[in-house]
């Protein structure tokens, strides 16, 4: 069986939902409830070097809005 | 032979130690060597069946008394034959040997026949010769068999019938045919006249409901009873009388001589048989102009005349690089050899469903056949999850007008070959499969075994060549019988075997609905497997007809109950404090029992307080040396007090740790800090060199002087349950290690449910034996601080000795034991049953890690106190997911023993590619989801986004992709079937590692099992095997092992390297460690050195395959099928040892044993039984046979 997420030829997206959190897509599947698509359709490597650019800190958005208001 | 010495005989031939001598000397002379050591084994110093054949005749010769050729193979050396022969046997002369014919061991017996009268003797078609071979592999097999039965109401005439019965067989020649050998091939011989037999039974006395019955056992044994092609007619007639007026016909034929179209003409010329017979008048019916046996003669003639060659050029490049095995997933492994036992499952398409298949049909410009035939490939496709399959389909074969009249075998099964593209809709889809229907239906005539030939494709007995799964299509099969004055219905027959894996029938109706039946093997697949599958098949077909404009992919092999009840096993939500981080619920119990036993090693003993207070003083130093909340800091350090100390400091400080094996070569710990950007590492005074070079080394015990003054208490750092807990490195499929960064919310999880599943009871202990650097450490760790535990540390290095791993869980009384599987199986061994009873606070035993053997299960049963329970997982997903508890069953289990289900807040969900769930028994990719998600792999977003990926199952909510394959039983457990990455190919046929494992596992004298498959030079993988025995005292041979092997398993899946080793190399973290095994040695068989034929069997063997191969020199290497051997020449092989030795071998045995050492070795098996009852003028005749 072939991985949807291993096949070199496929075309793909990538996906953020809420917390910020990136996917990878096989862009023959519907895309997930809570998700969107912010790159692609577009080859495997070009997706990787998309999500390699822009999930530059990957703590979730919950987490990071928590750590930025001051302590209780 | 040299003549013993007259006097010497007279003088001493009472002496043991002369007939020692005497025996020592003829065993040399035998063997063709100097001398002979009289405590030798004649078999171990080069002796085989023939050769102790031509031994014994020599004993025979100078010696009265018989003298069995089974004394040898009892008594193997001079000296312990003497004593048998002694008493028994007189030394003399060659006197009592009698003249005589070596009757029996000349030519071919028993199957050669006369001509008959006419002296014809015509070949077979090439469809009747692929059935022959097939016969002669399994004569015993009905699988072949074609019953037609039919109900009669009325007054029978019973004569009438008989005449009609007669009229039919005189009409076609092939009802009067048998088929015979002659010089090793099969021809057809006809009777000039028919010999048909009606038999009637009278069942009427069976009292009520009786005949029935009765009816019902006479058919089932008649369909199931073999026909012998060599005596003809290939066809029986059967009628049960079960009322006055109430009778059954069974007409059951070979399928050699009939086919689907045949069955028309056969019903048709009953009837008018009937009529006339009743009349009593002849049947009015033009004469046939042309004979089934002249169809074979022209058949070949045209195919030879180059329609076969260009057919065959067609196929080569259609079923380029073809899958060579199509079949639905198997509840079990495949037998070597097929028993052809199956079962069915009748169904029908309704005719409102069926209306819109032919709609469907006319809208996409198809046959309905090709819509069937889509849906039917579509349900293969998504079980499988190949996206390029191989199954057959018959064809009639009857575009010869002449032969529209004949009864006869016409029939040929072609390849279908279908490719899936997920991105491609069902309309695009059933187009590309009726294209291919016409380009196949254009090179038709050639006959399947040559294809099979031209492919190189024969030499695998397990399964059919090429084509494993059929799909048999039929418009209106004429089934009426129409028999004058009476009412006559047809009655299906469920045969009890099955010809292929799997056959789908489908014929088409006239009211519009379609009978349909799937046959199945039983060898392969339970009921209940066939039946869901054609739910599915069903489903599918609906689906189709719904949207027929959706893509592939999005079609889906569950049906709603079926999701429905996915969805409820994976309902799994409960309350944890997810507001709460792991070291704040251990302060709490800190506050609640300050004065109880937090650790121990030896005499060191630390209370909560007195943790707690270490390290908070740690803590605020971490926080002085500029560690923030989700920082990483290093701890490379041995079991110790400081070790826990450590932890829950860097845990205070709000970062994650990061665990280094202090034995792991410093560069690599370097490495691995400043991925992580961890520039504080916490060590111990005498590790401190061989930490990473960071910008900060803290060391817990030396160092502690400098934090004596900072206060107590604990520091005030804001920690968010999605802080990073952790930071565990494992090794990446691309080389470099990745470090998955876990949140304190999933650890919190598993340490609560945890505490819900295993209840440990304050002051309890829990042995800490893991190495930190495997996550598993993490729950004898933080779960006993939860809960008012206390943590007994093991003694740095003794982690990986079992003994000592017993030892400490007897003296500290541990409550549960983590392990992995190797581990546990080296505590089996080692543990007696007073280490049982002294274990007797040992409650639970958790395997994880790997795959966990039913043998294993047996043994923990039978050695180790409490329970054990199985757990899946990975740390990308807190550790794990899914727990089962074992019981008998699963010892009794095949495969790995089951994983179980998800626990609280963690769902598994078995996808195939595109996402769609499996039904129950289907294999997938296994993906974890849930509130255990790490936040991903630190610092590396790309293989994050690849590896933890958007869910369908909830909103916004992501799934991790273990990597891992498996399916769902019926009670919603898990089973674990291999790796993604570990799946390789060995000619075209995927091959699971993990099931050659299993196997050998399987073996009564193996413990544990590793196989790998490197690659040769020439880029084929070979298969390597390394196994450890139960008993060390009792290592299972290789031939044992190989054996089993080729018992459980086909031929390319049966490594050719094999080593029984003392122990598999284990990594620092107990599992086996693949890449410190042994290399496999031998490489290809090369012409230079191939190895000598040893012994007269061998040569006689490699003179015949270099006669029927046409070769010049074999080897005992050698496979006789990679040498080009293929079927047809097998039965010259076998039909030449019958000529030359009288030996009767059966067909299977080349393919069982397709390597010329093996052959010879079944030769030579056979031979030994022969020779046994051999006089001794046989044996003579024979061995000037071998001469």
């Amino acid at each position: 069986m072939s991985n949807p997420f291993e096949d070199a030829d496929g075309t793909y997206l990538v996906l953020v939902n809420s917390e910020n959190q990136h996917s990878l897509w096989p862009s023959f599947v519907t895309v997930p409830e809570g998700w969107t698509a912010v790159f692609g359709e577009a080859r495997r490597e070009e997706c990787l070097a998309y999500v390699e650019k822009s999930w530059t800190d990957m703590r979730p958005a919950s987490l990071v809005q928590a750590m930025e208001t001051p302590a209780r | 032979m040299l003549p013993l010495d007259a006097q010497t005989r007279q003088e001493s031939t009472g002496s043991r130690e002369y007939v020692q001598a005497w025996l020592a000397r003829i065993f040399a002379e035998t063997l063709g060597t100097g001398e002979f050591a009289q405590d030798a084994d004649f078999f171990a110093c080069g002796g085989d069946s023939i050769l102790a054949a031509r031994a014994v005749m020599r004993i025979r010769a100078e010696a009265s008394g018989d003298v069995p050729l089974s004394w040898l193979f009892e008594q193997r050396s001079p000296v312990k034959l003497a004593v048998l022969l002694d008493g028994r046997v007189r030394l003399a002369g060659a006197e009592g040997t009698t003249e005589g014919t070596a009757a029996g061991t000349g030519g071919v017996t028993g199957s050669v026949i006369a001509r008959t009268g006419n002296g014809t003797a015509e070949p077979l078609s090439h469809a009747q010769e692929r059935l022959w071979l097939l016969h002669q592999l399994d004569p015993e097999s009905p699988a072949y068999n074609e019953p037609l039965l039919y109900r009669i109401h009325g007054d029978l005439d019973v004569e009438a019938l008989r005449a009609a019965l007669r009229y039919l067989a005189d009409r076609h020649d092939v009802l009067r045919t048998s088929l015979v050998l002659e010089d090793d091939r099969p021809v057809q011989r006809v009777e000039e006249t028919a010999r048909v037999e009606l038999t009637v039974a009278d069942l009427r006395g069976a009292g009520d409901g009786g005949a029935e019955d009765a009816a019902r056992e006479r058919i089932r044994t008649e369909v199931a009873t073999p026909f012998d092609l060599a005596a003809g007619p290939l066809f029986r007639s059967l009628l049960l009388r079960t009322g006055d007026q109430d009778a059954y016909l069974l007409l059951t034929f070979h399928h050699i001589v009939t086919d689907g179209w045949s069955t028309g003409l056969i019903l048709d010329g009953l009837g008018a048989g009937y009529a006339a017979a009743r009349a009593g008048r002849p049947v009015a019916a033009a004469p046939l102009s042309v004979r089934y046996a002249d169809f074979a003669g022209w058949q070949r003639g045209w195919l030879e005349d180059g329609v076969a060659e260009s057919q065959l050029q067609f196929w080569e490049r259609e079923l380029a690089a073809a899958p060579e095995l199509t079949a639905f997933p198997t509840d079990r492994p495949r037998p070597a050899t097929p028993s052809y036992d199956g079962g069915h499952v009748r169904f029908t398409v309704p005719a409102g469903l069926g209306g819109r298949v032919v709609e469907a049909s006319r809208a996409h410009e198809v046959s309905v056949y090709v819509t069937m035939l889509s849906a039917f490939l579509l349900t293969l496709h998504k079980y499988t999850g190949q996206q390029d399959l191989v199954i057959g389909t018959p064809v009639a074969g009857r575009h010869h007008p002449d032969v529209d009249e004949l009864v006869g075998f016409f029939v040929n099964t072609v390849p279908f070959r279908s490719r899936y593209r997920a991105s491609d809709t069902f309309q695009e889809y059933v187009r590309s499969v009726g294209a291919t229907c016409l380009d196949v239906l254009d090179h038709q005539d050639v006959p399947f075994a040559q294809i099979v030939q031209r492919l190189n494709l024969q030499g695998i007995s397990s399964h059919a060549p090429l084509v494993q799964t059929v799909f048999a299509y039929q418009d209106d099969e004429a089934q009426e019988l129409a028999l004058d004055g009476l009412r006559t219905e047809p009655v299906p027959v469920d045969g009890a075997t099955s010809r292929f894996d799997t056959t789908l029938f489908v014929t088409r109706r006239p009211g519009g609905s379609f009978d349909c039946d799937l046959e199945f093997s039983t060898d392969l697949y339970d009921r209940a497997t066939a039946e869901r599958l054609v739910a599915h098949f069903l489903g599918l077909l609906g689906q189709v007809l719904d949207t027929p404009g959706e893509r592939l992919a999005a079609y889906r092999l569950c049906t709603p109950a079926e999701l429905a009840q996915l969805e409820s096993w994976n309902a799994t939500t409960a309350d944890f404090p997810a507001d709460r981080c792991l070291h704040s619920l251990i302060e709490d119990q800190v506050d609640a029992t300050p004065d109880a036993v937090a650790v121990v090693l030896g005499d060191t003993e630390l209370t909560y307080a007195e943790l707690d207070a270490r390290a908070n003083r740690l803590a605020r130093h971490l926080g002085r040396l500029g560690v923030r909340p989700d920082d990483v800091v290093g701890l490379c350090m041995d079991r110790s007090p400081e070790l826990v100390v450590g932890l829950l400091a860097i845990l205070k400080a709000g970062a994650g740790y990061l665990p280094l094996d202090p034995e792991a070569p410093r560069k690599r710990l370097t490495q691995i800090a400043a991925d992580a950007r961890a520039d504080v590492c916490l060590t111990l005074g005498h590790q401190a060199d061989g930490a990473p070079e960071v910008a900060h080394v803290v060391r817990v015990d030396a160092d502690r002087a400098e934090m004596a003054g900072l206060p107590a208490d604990r520091p005030a750092v804001a920690v968010h349950p999605r802080n990073l807990v952790s930071v565990y490195y494992t090794s990446g499929s691309t080389g470099a290690p990745k470090g998955v960064a876990s949140s304190h919310e999933g650890w919190v999880n598993r340490m609560v449910w945890m505490q819900k599943q295993h209840g440990l009871r304050p002051g309890e202990t829990v042995l800490h034996k893991t190495t930190l650097t495997f996550d598993d450490s993490a729950l004898e760790l933080f779960w006993p601080l939860m809960y008012g535990g206390r943590i007994a540390l093991i003694e740095p290095g003794l982690h990986r000795d079992p003994q000592a791993v017993l030892e400490a869980a007897k003296r500290y009384r541990t409550v549960l034991l983590q392990t992995v599987p190797s581990m546990l199986n080296l505590l089996m061994e080692a543990v007696t049953p007073q280490d049982r009873i002294a274990l007797g606070a040992l409650r639970n035993t958790v395997s994880s890690g790997e795959a966990l053997t039913p043998a294993a299960v047996h043994r923990f049963a039978e050695t180790m106190p409490g329970a054990l329970h199985n757990t899946w997982g990975a740390t990308e997903v807190s550790i794990d997911s899914t727990i089962r508890t074992c019981d008998a069953s699963d010892a009794e289990d095949t495969g790995a023993v089951s994983v179980g289900a998800p626990f609280d807040n963690n769902t598994v969900h078995v996808l195939d590619a595109a996402f769609n769930p499996m039904p129950v028994g289907v294999t997938g990719d296994l993906y974890i989801g849930g509130d255990g998600l790490a936040r991903g792999y630190l610092n590396d977003p790309a293989k994050t986004a690849r590896a933890f990926v958007a869910s369908p199952f909830g909103a916004g909510e992501r799934l991790y992709r273990t990597g891992d394959q498996g399916y769902l039983r019926a009670d919603g457990s898990i089973k674990f079937v291999g790796r993604n990455d570990h799946q390789i190919k060995i000619r075209g046929m995927r091959v699971e590692l993990g099931e050659i494992e299993s196997v050998l596992r399987d073996h009564e004298q193996v413990r544990d099992a590793v196989v790998v498959a490197p690659r040769t030079a020439a880029g084929h993988y070979r298969l390597a095997g390394y196994v450890t025995p139960l008993d060390p005292a009792a290592a299972p041979d290789q031939d044992s092992l190989r054996r089993h092997l080729a018992t459980w398993l086909p031929e390319h899946m049966r490594p050719p390297f094999l080593l029984v080793m003392d122990r598999l190399p284990l990594n620092a973290n107990g599992k086996i460690d693949r890449h410190q095994l042994p290399d496999p040695t031998r490489s290809g068989q090369a012409e230079a050195d191939r190895a000598p034929l040893e012994g007269p069997v061998q040569r006689a063997v490699a003179e015949i395959w270099c006669e029927v191969l046409e070769l010049d020199a074999v080897g005992p290497d050698d496979n006789f099928f990679e040498l080009g051997g293929h079927s047809l020449i097998a039965t010259r092989v076998t039909g030449r040892l019958r000529a030359r030795f009288g030996l009767d071998l059966p067909l299977r045995t080349v393919f069982a044993a397709p390597g010329l050492r093996d052959f010879a070795e079944e030769v030579d098996q056979h031979l030994r039984s022969r020779i046994s009852g051999m006089s001794m003028d046989e044996m003579r005749a024979l061995l000037d046979l071998l001469r």
